[in-house]
């Protein structure tokens, strides 16, 4: 009887785990929902069904604006870059800002390799001949503004500008000679560097957002740079599960195979269940949460995986891999499959709607493993979806304007690649990339002129007494004054 | 015996809101999470012209929860739209009518009391150059913070201390001056009804089944969802009361459930079945003369009763917790409610006794039947199927509360097989003679 009542404990706490959020993370709670929902049966989430082309009306108007502020927050990932930059700063006599980035000038074609920054000291950090030149860039308060100059039925064209306040920045000189051409001449040349000290700098491109596939084009060169970021398209706003490319890392080298470009895309899982996890106010507009959308970096590289002889999988990493919407099966011989359901169906559907996709390369990484990553094809690019920088992105989910972004607090990026501001700042052949040094990179809405104003129904309440807890103090009352009458009886 | 069940009631009220503060602080994903859904409200062939339509819509939400909708056209464009929100047991209305420009606005609802809310919206388009005009809406609800119920089930987990701790301190005082037992030695002695009194009694508190039984209510307690937000999908034409009773008990519901009452009836079974066997409760059905058919129908009994109360109980719990209004304005209509769960989870449970008490007959050691049986539960029972079809089944009859003959129907070679288990199960148990007790 005891082991019995052992077993029967032991057995119900295991399977609670299922549902309890003991595991932390912040992509898990939809994708487990999710997963469990397609578990179960339930068609609660899935809407693929509904994924038709819808007529929305649409919030975005010629002369609309979005201004948004950035912020670091968090502590500093890259501590002896930050004290050589402030050395260099200080034996410069240049003013440091609150916000310090490595600022990277790249061969925008991106057919060449970088390699990890060195942090001996030398500034030209990323090496290969791709990464022509490497800057210090600091600044006071740094806003993004995006415009709508004209709208048609297939286009956007936006005008997208990044202000630096008490801007200043340094550079090498013998490997810089071209910036000055793409942002300002420089205030002086001091010691073979570069020197830029600016009340304020204004970098501005003019970009075509495509309304078929949401591609945003440099309406100078006609050349690819992204999926448009600061408001969904009708696609995304019409599904539960979609997938956005948020960005192209051109620093960092992720060579799965020789047949990648050997670079890394950002892709965020945007899961039409996720709310964040607080109010907004824009100029005086409340955006409850429950009006946002949340996208996370998708935190696997891969979509599917086998491993042979992988010996008993614990309920813990199933629960896990539940939360990114991904399967394990074990088999009786040991062999365990991994399959990302969600990941894949979402990719599956991208394909019809965006200017890039999902490739899958499967790969025999040893004898007993075996993986399918997921690259991404995009403008003549195949990018790896390595994980290394991780963003939450909040979204509106009545006019699918950007209310957000910022990398994601709870997961630490490893190289602080700033998708803002780094996002559509093409110059001719080069673009600039932005990593951000002294912290982590957030940039929030702050004004816009488009109506966010909604009306406000109900009221606030307070949690009543509970009349089931009640009606059982009052059953335990009388059964304990009955078993103590019979008693003393 | 009537004591430690008094007793063992009060730590109840400790106990309780003790777990609903524990889901407080480690919330399911639906409890954090918001509910999406998409709803045709209008489909309707309209070159040209004006189309109107309208749609409601059951919502359980909780006190500060914030619900917003949006609605899009496909083929045409919206020209105005009224929205009323009703707290179905209070009658309290929200309404907002928009039209032309602010057509494209929605508003958002603060929900100002827990329970069930009714949705309603009527809406208006022009359609385009031509073909059909299709409206979708899409409802999504936020969980409010949840400090207000933490000093509430704070508050009642006090008084539950409370009121535990003086019934112990009465019951021991009570219990030293006057202590009797039963040892089933001594059962064979009595005579009359007290004897019968004394047997029925030990029967009862054999084993303690009745607190694993209390254990188990604790448990569904602690899966279920207390904040779980709904949106259901729509039920055909029923009244809205019983829609929205339906509405709550299958709210009061947890993935892991199925395998939480699967667990129970098994550990029930292998104690009535299996160890009554090896000694216990036959010698005192012996005792008592009772035929070995109509012990057999006993041990039925009490299983149904130890395995549907607590799961009743819990899910009753709940809905009077979340629209307590709701109940005590249609008792009737709760009572119905709660009595077809019963039904629908009584023929669940009696699904399972017919495979179990068969596998007890084949398996007669209590761990052995354990093994094989949980074995099966946890290998071969997927929410897809299984040899069972336990999952499915469970959903249907108790979570969803489908009509009984509606799953019996569907899943008729299960059931035909449960009901061939359960005959042969019953005339082996019963033909397989007496012990001979010493």
């Amino acid at each position: 009887m005891g082991i019995a009542l052992l077993f029967m404990i032991q057995s119900a706490l295991a399977v609670s785990c299922c549902n309890s959020a003991s595991t932390t993370g912040p992509y898990g709670d939809a994708v487990a929902t999710t997963a469990c929902a397609e578990i179960y049966g339930t068609s609660e989430f899935d809407s693929y069904g509904a994924a038709i082309v819808f007529i929305y009306q649409n919030p975005i108007f010629e002369g609309a604006f979005l201004k948004y502020e950035v912020s670091v927050f968090g502590q500093p990932k890259t501590e002896p870059l930050i004290s050589h930059a402030k050395e260099l700063f200080e034996s410069l006599k240049v003013p440091l800002g609150k916000t310090l980035f490595l600022v990277t000038l790249q061969n925008a074609t991106g057919g060449t390799k970088a390699t990890a920054f060195d942090t001996s000291g030398e500034l030209v950090m990323p090496g290969g001949p791709a990464s022509l030149c490497g800057v210090f860039w600091s600044s006071d308060r740094i806003s993004i503004q995006v415009t709508v100059e004209t709208m048609s039925g297939s286009a956007y064209t936006v005008n997208y500008s990044v202000i630096f306040s008490n801007f200043s920045a340094i550079g090498l000189e013998k490997t810089c000679k071209m910036l000055p051409e793409l942002i300002s001449p420089p205030s002086e040349i001091k010691g073979g560097y570069l020197v830029w000290r600016r009340d304020s700098l204004t970098l501005s491109k003019k970009i075509i957002v495509n309304v078929s596939n949401w591609n945003a084009v440099d309406a100078d060169s006609g050349r690819s740079l992204g999926e448009w970021l600061f408001w969904l398209s009708p696609f995304d706003l019409s599904v539960n599960y979609t997938l956005i490319l948020a960005g192209i890392n051109l620093h960092v080298t992720a060579g799965i195979t020789p047949n990648l470009s050997g670079f890394v895309g950002y892709v965020l899982y945007l899961n039409a269940s996720n709310t964040a996890s607080r109010d907004y106010v824009v100029g005086g507009a409340d955006i409850k949460r429950a009006r946002t959308l949340v996208a996370y970096s998708y935190p696997l590289a891969h979509m599917y995986e086998k491993v042979l002889r992988a010996g008993r999988v614990s309920e813990e990493f199933k629960s896990i891999m539940r939360r990114y919407g991904c399967s394990v099966v074990q088999h009786p011989n040991s062999t365990v499959e991994v399959f990302c359901e969600a990941f894949s169906r979402a990719a599956s559907h991208i394909e019809r709607w965006k200017a890039w996709k999902v490739v899958p390369v499967s790969m025999q990484i040893d004898p007993n493993l075996f993986r399918t990553f997921a690259a991404i094809k995009y403008s003549g690019l195949y990018l790896a979806m390595y994980p290394i920088d991780f963003y939450t992105f909040v979204y509106d989910r009545q006019t699918g304007l950007l209310l957000e972004a910022s990398h994601d607090p709870s997961v630490e990026s490893w190289w602080g690649h700033a998708i803002l501001p780094s996002a559509y700042l093409s110059f001719g052949n080069y673009t600039l990339s932005f990593k951000v040094l002294n912290g982590l990179i957030n940039a929030k809405l702050v004004e816009t002129n488009i109506p966010l104003q909604t009306p406000s129904l109900g009221s606030p309440g307070r949690a009543e007494a509970d009349p089931a807890y009640a009606l059982l103090a009052a059953s335990a009352a009388l059964a304990t004054a009955a078993a103590i009458a019979r008693r003393w009886r | 015996m009537r004591g430690r069940a008094a007793a063992a009631f009060a730590v109840l009220t400790l106990l309780v809101p003790l777990i609903l503060l524990a889901r407080l602080h480690n919330p399911s994903p639906e409890e954090r999470g918001l509910f999406f859904g998409q709803y045709l409200i209008l489909s309707a062939g309209a070159p040209g012209g004006y189309v109107s339509g309208s749609f409601d819509q059951l919502l359980l939400m909780h006190v500060n929860d914030t619900l917003t909708f949006r609605m899009r056209g496909e083929g045409c464009r919206l020209e105005s739209y009224n929205v009323t929100i009703a707290h179905l047991s209070t009658g309290e209305r929200f309404s907002f009518e928009a039209r032309r420009a602010l057509a494209g606005y929605f508003p958002t609802f603060t929900a100002p009391r827990e329970g069930v809310y009714v949705l309603e919206i009527s809406v208006a388009a022009a359609a385009g150059g031509g073909g059909a005009c299709t409206v979708v809406a899409e409802f999504s609800i936020a969980a409010s913070d949840r400090g207000g119920y933490a000093k509430l089930f704070t508050l009642q987990a006090w008084v539950g201390a409370a009121l535990t701790a003086s019934a112990a301190v009465a019951l021991y005082a009570l219990g030293r001056r006057r202590r009797q037992r039963f040892a089933p030695s001594k059962l064979g002695s009595l005579e009359g009804l007290k004897g019968r009194l004394a047997r029925l009694e030990w029967y009862f508190g054999f084993s303690g089944l009745w607190v694993v039984s209390f254990l188990v209510f604790l448990v569904y307690l602690s899966v279920f969802d207390r904040f779980k937000l709904s949106i259901p999908q729509r039920e055909g034409l029923m009244p809205r009361v019983e829609l929205a009773f339906l509405l709550l008990a299958s709210s009061a519901s947890s993935r892991v459930e199925p395998v939480v009452a699967a667990l129970h009836a098994l550990l029930l079974v292998s104690v009535l079945y299996c160890y009554s066997r090896e000694e216990g409760y036959e010698h005192v059905r012996f005792l008592l003369g009772v035929t070995p058919a109509r012990g057999y129908l006993a041990k039925l009994l009490t299983y149904l009763v130890l395995t549907s109360l607590p799961l009743v109980s819990a899910k009753a719990y709940l809905i009077l917790s979340w629209d307590a209004a709701l109940v005590f304005g249609n008792p009737l209509q709760f009572l119905a409610t709660v009595g077809r769960v019963w039904v629908n989870a009584t023929l669940f449970f009696l699904y399972l006794l017919a495979f179990y008490s068969l596998l007890s007959y084949l398996l007669p050691r209590t761990l052995y039947l354990l093994f094989a049986a949980s074995i099966e539960l946890y290998v071969y029972e997927t929410a897809l199927g299984g040899p069972l079809m336990l999952y499915p089944v469970y959903r249907q009859l108790v979570v969803d509360v489908a009509e009984a003959t509606s799953v019996v129907a569907a899943f008729w070679p299960h059931f035909a097989a449960a009901l061939a288990a359960g005959l042969a199960s019953f005339y082996l148990h019963v033909r397989r003679g007496e012990v001979k007790w010493r």
